[in-house]
């Protein structure tokens, strides 16, 4: 099992970081950073409901990330799968909201599992990934 | 928005990371590692079809994560290490996505609060 966690202390009031994960128009001006654009974003906010977020690079390729909520406490909670779309793999996000004043902690935790075997093969692997890079440095 | 663009640098990472989220394209990439390999030499660990090997590669290649060498009929695919230089494994690849999108979206909140609603 592979896990990330991430602190943001965001510079809005809680309700507003909050907003900003499940409503299309913020979303979209967030979710594709630098260059990239976000030209489709849908959220159908319940549990068991669909979001889907269309990337877009200058060069036309786009990526695109869908998933379901698991979870949702308005201004504390946001959990929802992540799947890329081409992709059989899911993962899941938890996301937690924190008032600190007017400002937010924002805790991202992003999780993949994966049975036994293919975290064996992963870490063998990427051991010959790194001996090729060290090659190639 | 004021701010200097990121290079494509990062949009490409974008790429490389989502090439890397499939176990199967994992499990390509692995291949690749130990040596050269051709298309249905990739494809003969799978249960799937080569249609949908084919599929796979298309992906690591758009990524810039293999390249294709071809030799009148054969196809053999390499491993282009320096397109995984930035982004060598899971937590460092959706490390790095992440920070560039939590630090947009503290940079939305932050500089306009109240945003003017688009037409969606």
């Amino acid at each position: 099992m592979f896990e990330l966690t991430m602190n943001k202390r965001c510079n809005a009031p809680v309700a507003r970081v909050f907003a900003a994960w499940c409503t299309t128009d913020l979303m979209r001006r967030w979710f594709g950073p630098g260059e990239m654009t976000v030209p489709e974003a849908e959220v159908d906010l319940r549990v068991g409901g669909a979001y889907r977020v269309v990337m877009r690079r200058p060069d036309g390729q786009t990526l695109i990330i869908g998933g379901i909520y698991r979870e949702i406490v308005t201004n504390q909670r946001l959990c929802f799968s992540w799947q890329w779309e081409g992709s059989e793999a899911v993962t899941e996000v938890e996301l937690t909201f924190r008032a600190a004043g007017e400002q937010t902690d924002l805790t991202l935790v992003h999780r993949e599992f994966e049975t036994e075997a293919a975290r064996d093969d992963h870490n063998k692997g990427w051991q010959g990934c790194l001996a090729k890079l060290a090659v190639f440095a | 928005m004021n701010k200097p663009q990121e290079p494509t640098q990062s949009t490409q990472l974008d790429h490389v990371f989502m090439a890397l989220a499939d176990a199967t394209r994992r499990q390509l990439v692995r291949m690749l590692a130990e040596q050269d390999r051709t298309v249905s030499e990739l494809a003969a660990p799978f249960s799937m079809s080569l249609a949908a090997i084919s599929k796979h590669i298309k992906v690591l290649e758009a990524a810039g994560v293999v390249a294709r060498r071809i030799d009148g009929r054969v196809h053999t695919l390499t491993l282009c290490p320096e397109a995984l230089s930035e982004s060598l494994d899971w937590i460092s690849i959706y490390r790095n996505f992440w920070q560039r999108r939590l630090t947009a979206l503290d940079d939305v909140l932050s500089t306009d609060r109240i945003p003017p609603l688009e037409g969606d």
